[in-house]
């Protein structure tokens, strides 16, 4: 049988654990304020940081005489008129669709062969992580060693050893850029085959088995569902990509420093070198606003394939 | 950076108590002897619990004074923090980022003249004369005139765009000079029957004659921005009478000795050089000429410490010096460049930073730098003419080193850029201009296009108008 409190009593108690209740409520929206604090204050500060060095380019700012006074516009109007601007974006987007494409191709592959249940697999997916761990600018100087020219450098031994021609490696204007994208998909493939595999992983095995019954061979297995089902997947590693390599600065600064003659003079290092070596803050940082804004467009186009994607 | 620094300071450690060691166990006077003699002719104690805060370029120079630290410390009472050691392409960058922002994060600092001709017009480096001139700041014991004077007014400039260099403020005090040479593997120009070329055609065909199977003929810099232009190639271009700027100051890198000799230097690069040229850096030629891969790697004399070193070079005792190539009818050239040490117009306590500049320029410390460090050359007349120093350099190179440094030091050697402080786009332009020659393009058109921005940029700088 069940005691049934007295009316009062029952409302008091509801009254009680109403007050304890907002106070909870009170302290939990409290708490999520405060929280909240580190994600307004860093937007804030990187729009300071944004907008201090959209106004320095507006001005002529050299960091060995200091400040010459407001040019509005004219860094940008000099912009579109040098030639080695135009260069450096020419090789910006050579390196980020060469590099980003090379990197999804191989990343599929070996996301494929990452999900098959072979043995020691576990093993070679824990190895897969070390290039990540490593800071590009180290991996970057590893490598420089590694294209070293004559036979002291690792690559060529090979080739003297096999009596084939040395080559220049990143000393070679002709050979430069891809000897770079080499290094930068050795860095990031193995980021890339992750997300792939993560998302061939969460893929029904019960669809595949169903299309093998049905006498799907590998390819179309692989054409017809496992790659339409990965496409978000693959969306999210080009966005990563697609930012990261148009940014590129550590792997070639490390390297080759924009060189031979100006082969791998990518707008990072062309900015920088603009702005640091060279002394021109302002000019340098018009080259930056102007990567910044090439980082937008791409990213926001792949935003918008994003949403497309999931609406179908 | 955290980990970084424990590296240094434990190397730091470790290279104190080593070269502690050494030095303890030298002809030369003990720590305790040393210490003993300075401070009875002057007042070492005055800063006493000052801080001297050093950035310095990872540099056989900088191996040689660290050792020496802890000596400095116990003389003067002032601390030296550990010392942010960098390679020297991120020390410029490092350097220059503290420099320009006003950071103020170091007192004291590694620098020579094409570098800080940018610092000094920008007000970033202290003067250092108003010191050297004052009796209560500096010893009676330092002697100022023993430091070679050809290298003091390297460091010394009165601002003026395009000369003024020996005269007006000393930005900074040399530790060690370096000119350029051509280094060859005098076995292989013996066997091939050949004598060390005087001119760029010669040079040419003497890389071309012993290049063979593994030996490649010759390797130089090249690498943009790492001193390519800088070293063998402007002593050579200087040598066939090419100047960099003319008085007015525009750019004459593609005069017909410019491009003369820069069209010789990359063919000859090309037919008998590494295959990835563009990539070499100058500890890279200096390895690569130690082991033997190489009939000559033309680039600084004090390289030699390395190549007649039995223990660490397969070429030791079979190495030669000449002077860079240069016209028949004219004088040898080369250009030089001095290590030397300068104090940041921002540094804290710019009294013990003096100290330490002054101390580490001492006859004291660099005979010992010099002889236990093998910090070769030395900038001080005693230290360079000591008899244990002598006698080391006198059986360098098979007895062709001193003969040729001398002669250099002597009157060939002289500044070869013009002092003004955007050197360091005109240099890193020159050496793009190489890159494209060497790759295939026109000189005339590589250098044309070379002298055309260069010009443009010293009229966007004001340099010139």
């Amino acid at each position: 049988m069940a005691i049934l409190a007295p009316p009062v009593r029952r409302q008091r108690a509801m009254n009680k654990g109403k007050v304890e209740r907002d106070a909870l409520e009170t302290a939990d929206i409290r708490a999520g304020r405060l929280m909240m604090i580190p994600a307004l204050i860093i937007p804030v500060l990187l729009a300071i940081v944004f907008f201090f060095g959209f106004y320095l380019t507006l001005r002529n700012r050299r960091l060995n005489r200091g400040d010459l006074g407001f040019v509005g516009l004219e860094n940008y109007a000099r912009l579109l008129q040098d030639d080695k601007f135009w260069h450096s974006l020419s090789l910006t987007l050579k390196f980020t669709l060469t590099d980003v494409g090379l990197e999804l191709s191989l990343a599929t592959l070996m996301a494929l062969a990452l999900s098959q249940p072979l043995r020691g697999i576990r093993i070679y997916r824990a190895l897969l992580i070390i290039p990540l761990m490593t800071p590009p600018v180290v991996g970057a100087l590893v490598w420089k060693v590694l294209y070293r020219s004559g036979n002291g450098g690792f690559f060529n031994y090979f080739l003297w050893e096999a009596g084939l021609p040395m080559q220049g490696f990143i000393g070679d204007p002709s050979q430069a850029i891809f000897s770079l994208v080499a290094i930068d998909v050795w860095l990031y493939l193995p980021f890339v085959a992750i997300i792939l595999l993560a998302g061939l992983q969460t893929l029904p095995q019960e669809q595949i088995d169903a299309a093998h019954v049905d006498g799907a061979n590998g390819w179309q297995v692989f054409w017809q569902i496992q790659l339409p089902y990965m496409i978000p997947f693959y969306i999210v590693a080009l966005f990563f990509r697609v930012i990261d390599s148009l940014n590129i600065f550590d792997t070639i600064y490390g390297t080759t420093k924009g060189g031979p003659g100006d082969a791998t003079r990518v707008l990072a290092v062309n900015g920088f070198e603009t702005a640091f070596p060279f002394f021109n803050l302002s000019y340098g940082g018009a080259i930056f606003v102007a990567l910044w804004l090439l980082c937008t467009v791409a990213g926001s186009l792949l935003f918008i394939w994003v949403k497309r994607s999931q609406a179908t | 950076m955290k980990l970084q620094n424990r590296t240094n300071r434990r190397r730091f450690v470790q290279g104190a108590a080593v070269g502690a060691a050494a030095v303890g166990a030298s002809w030369l006077p003990t720590r305790t002897d040393r210490i003993r003699a300075m401070q009875d002719s002057f007042d070492w104690k005055q800063f006493d619990g000052g801080q001297v805060r050093l950035i310095l370029n990872k540099h056989p120079y900088t191996e040689s004074l660290l050792p020496l630290v802890p000596e400095f410390e116990e003389l003067t009472g002032i601390s030296v923090p550990e010392p942010l050691i960098l390679p020297e392409a991120e020390y410029f960058q490092k350097l220059l980022l503290d420099l320009s922002t006003g950071a103020g994060e170091f007192d004291a600092f590694m620098t020579g003249p094409y570098v800080h001709w940018s610092y000094d017009s920008a007000g970033w480096t202290e003067p250092l004369e108003p010191f050297l001139a004052d009796p209560n700041m500096t010893s009676p014991e330092y002697d100022e005139a023993d430091i070679f004077k050809s290298l003091m007014d390297a460091n010394r400039w009165d601002l003026t765009l395009g000369g003024g260099t020996g005269q007006g403020s000393q930005w900074a005090i040399p530790v060690m000079v370096e000119t350029y040479v051509q280094s060859f593997r005098k076995d292989l120009y013996d066997e091939a029957g050949i004598e060390p070329a005087v001119t760029i055609e010669q040079w040419r065909e003497n890389n071309a004659a012993v290049t063979s199977g593994d030996i490649k003929g010759i390797i130089v810099r090249g690498e943009r921005g790492g001193g390519m232009t800088g070293t063998g190639f402007i002593s050579s271009f200087r040598g066939y009478g090419g100047v960099v700027l003319d008085e007015e100051l525009v750019c004459q890198i593609n005069s017909a000795e410019g491009v003369h000799v820069a069209e010789q230097y990359c063919a000859s690069v090309r037919e008998s050089g590494p295959e990835g040229w563009a990539n070499v850096t100058w500890y890279e030629g200096q390895e690569s000429f130690a082991n033997g891969s190489y009939g000559q790697y033309m680039d600084c004399d004090f390289f030699n410490a390395l190549y007649d070193d039995p223990d660490k070079s397969a070429v030791a005792g079979q190495v030669g010096f000449a002077h860079c190539p240069h016209a028949e009818d004219r004088d040898p050239f080369s250009s030089l460049w001095t290590w030397a040490l300068a104090m940041s117009s921002k540094a804290q306590d710019k009294n013990a930073a003096w100290y330490f500049l002054q101390w580490a320029t001492m006859k004291e410390q660099m005979l010992v730098a010099t002889v236990e460090g093998r910090n070769y050359n030395p900038t001080r007349a005693s230290v360079f003419d000591a008899p244990e120093v002598q006698a080391t350099m006198a059986e360098w190179a098979n007895g062709t080193y001193l003969p040729v440094v001398l002669a250099n030091l002597g009157g060939f050697a002289t500044l070869g850029w013009s002092p003004q402080p955007e050197q360091t786009f005109v240099s890193t332009r020159w050496d793009q201009a190489l890159q494209e020659i060497w790759a295939g393009d026109g000189a005339q058109t590589a250098l044309d296009s070379a002298k055309e921005d260069i010009d443009a940029h010293l009229v966007d700088t004001g340099v010139r108008s």
